[in-house]
């Protein structure tokens, strides 16, 4: 397997983002869907596609690279704390790829000058829109991972994120220092923002002994998960 | 209609998001009267503009405030009703700057130093001015000296911080507890998806609130509103 980092410019159109998707990711999963919504999330479609600039890479660490204890990973020298959680999805792990994916920032610029013109309405969509591709590109990073571990029979777990499970945000510093300087032209303020904002980083174990599971949340009992406090308080108040 | 029916219908307006008569939405009250024409005819009718903010705009907001936490209307639900409170409220602002408008007071909000999360917090601000209250809005990456500049600048303002990500929430435990020591009396408000209650009584805000309206009800008791 390649320890080369590799960056590809991803075409929109491989991301197939449909308006059904955004009325999603506005919040619309079950709710009837305003009647002026799927014009305004065509057109907003419209507006941010010309200004993607999706781009996307991973560089893997592999062998004598690589060790796992029960709450951390070091690649190389270098160690993430990546918690107790995700290090136990990463077990039987050979390989590690760890990974960054954005789409640029204009799609951020154009949704503050929507705002700024006091259209409100137009900005939220554009910036909902943005982060769907955002996350779009994660998965198909993802995908292309997996496709890389395929041809060595190998298997991929899901992918992990810092500022997830029990993994810091601040260990963005540590993940990105395994990458390239301004790997996809993502750089990483102080308090560790990626920037441009619509940029997603993380790992992504490889082994023949790991497995891709479907519902990794619903079996985690961490009580101080945000993603849980976020989600309990969704359905504790769902009519 | 009697001016209470007008009122009635404008806070139904702002609660629908029906912004105009022009507007055909929402499509049950298409070429009806909208928060625009209501609020001409309830001023000519002699409601003064104070009655038209607290029994109608304040009204329809609360109630957009309670679904939206109820999680039974989403951000572009609450955005329409915020234009149509805005469509209100371009005949109202002559009035602010006599007595005949009296506003809560003044809320100071910013997201912290470090996080560029801007949307949550602007959101916030909407539905805090749907309550009542006169929003003065630092933006993003707001230092600490920010925040304390604003207070001096408005001495009886409640400050609302906002913060996104776990790194970001230790520069709000910083703008907290500086904000603080300068001006004990001054009430802090703390929100933002990672934050817990634990977290916001250790650095000591004064309240915490995972949604707009929590916000709004916390300061309804600490200013109610004659
Ligand atoms: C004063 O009183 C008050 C009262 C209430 C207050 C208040 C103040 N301030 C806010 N509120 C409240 O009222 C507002 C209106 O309802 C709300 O404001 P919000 O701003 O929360 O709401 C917005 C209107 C809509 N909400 C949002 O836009 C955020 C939604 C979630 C799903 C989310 C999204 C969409 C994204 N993200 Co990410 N993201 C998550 C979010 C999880 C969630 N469900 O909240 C969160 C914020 N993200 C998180 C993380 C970790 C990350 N994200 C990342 C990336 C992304 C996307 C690009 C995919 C995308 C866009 C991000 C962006 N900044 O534009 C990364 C960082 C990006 C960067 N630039 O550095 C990355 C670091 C992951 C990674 N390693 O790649 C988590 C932070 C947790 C933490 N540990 O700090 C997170 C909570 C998800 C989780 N773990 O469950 C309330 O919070």
């Amino acid at each position: 397997m390649t320890n080369e980092p590799l960056i590809y410019t991803v075409p929109a159109a491989s991301l197939t983002l449909t308006t059904r998707d955004i009325e999603i990711a506005l919040g619309y999963s079950d709710a009837a869907v305003p009647e002026y919504l799927p014009e305004m999330i065509d057109e907003a479609l419209t507006v941010i596609q010309p200004l993607l600039d999706i781009r996307a890479g991973f560089r893997i660490y592999s062998g004598d690279d690589v060790s796992l204890s029960s709450d951390a990973l070091s690649c190389r020298q270098t160690q993430l704390h990546i918690g107790r959680i995700i290090a136990s999805r990463l077990r039987h792990s050979t390989s590690i790829a760890v990974f960054a994916a954005t789409i640029g920032a204009q799609p951020e610029t154009e949704s503050h000058r929507l705002m700024e013109e006091g259209n409100m309405m137009g900005g939220f969509i554009v910036d909902t829109i943005g982060s769907a591709y955002a996350e779009a590109t994660a998965e198909w990073i993802e995908t292309n991972i997996s496709a890389v571990a395929g041809l060595e029979g190998a298997a991929n777990t899901n992918r992990y994120s810092p500022g997830y499970c029990d993994w810091l945000v601040k260990e963005q510093h540590v993940l990105f220092s395994l990458l390239p300087k301004g790997f996809c032209g993502i750089s990483l303020t102080q308090s560790a923002v990626m920037l441009p904002i619509k940029s997603v980083s993380g790992i992504i174990g490889i082994g023949s002994g790991v497995k891709h599971e479907q519902y990794q949340c619903s079996v985690c009992d961490m009580q101080a998960c945000i993603r849980k406090k976020l989600t309990d308080a969704h359905t504790h108040t769902h009519h | 209609m009697a001016t209470t029916e007008l009122l009635a219908s404008l806070a139904t307006c702002v609660e629908r998001g029906k912004v105009n008569a022009k507007s055909p939405f929402p499509p049950d009250l298409k070429g009806q009267d909208g928060a625009d024409e209501i609020t001409v005819r309830v001023l000519a009718e002699g409601a003064t503009p104070q009655e038209v903010l607290t029994q109608a705009l304040m009204v329809g907001m609360n109630r957009v405030g309670e679904k939206f936490r109820d999680k039974n209307i989403f951000v572009p639900d609450l955005l329409m009703a915020a234009r149509a409170m805005s469509a209100s409220m371009v005949h109202l602002k002559p009035f602010f700057n006599s007595a005949e408008v009296r506003l809560r007071g003044t809320i100071v909000l910013g997201t912290v130093s470090g996080d560029l999360h801007d949307i949550g917090k602007k959101l916030v601000g909407m539905i805090l001015e749907g309550a009542g209250w006169s929003i003065v809005d630092l933006g993003t990456d707001v230092p600490t000296q920010k925040f304390i500049d604003a207070v001096k600048e408005h001495p009886d303002c409640i400050v609302g911080m906002s913060a996104l990500l776990t790194t970001t929430m230790a520069s709000m435990e910083e703008s907290v507890l500086q904000l603080k020591r300068e001006f004990p009396a001054t009430k802090v408000l703390v929100g933002g998806a990672p934050l817990t209650h634990e977290f916001a009584a250790r650095i000591g805000a004064d309240f915490y609130s995972p949604d707009p309206q929590g916000a709004v009800e916390y300061l309804n008791t600490i200013s109610p509103m004659s």
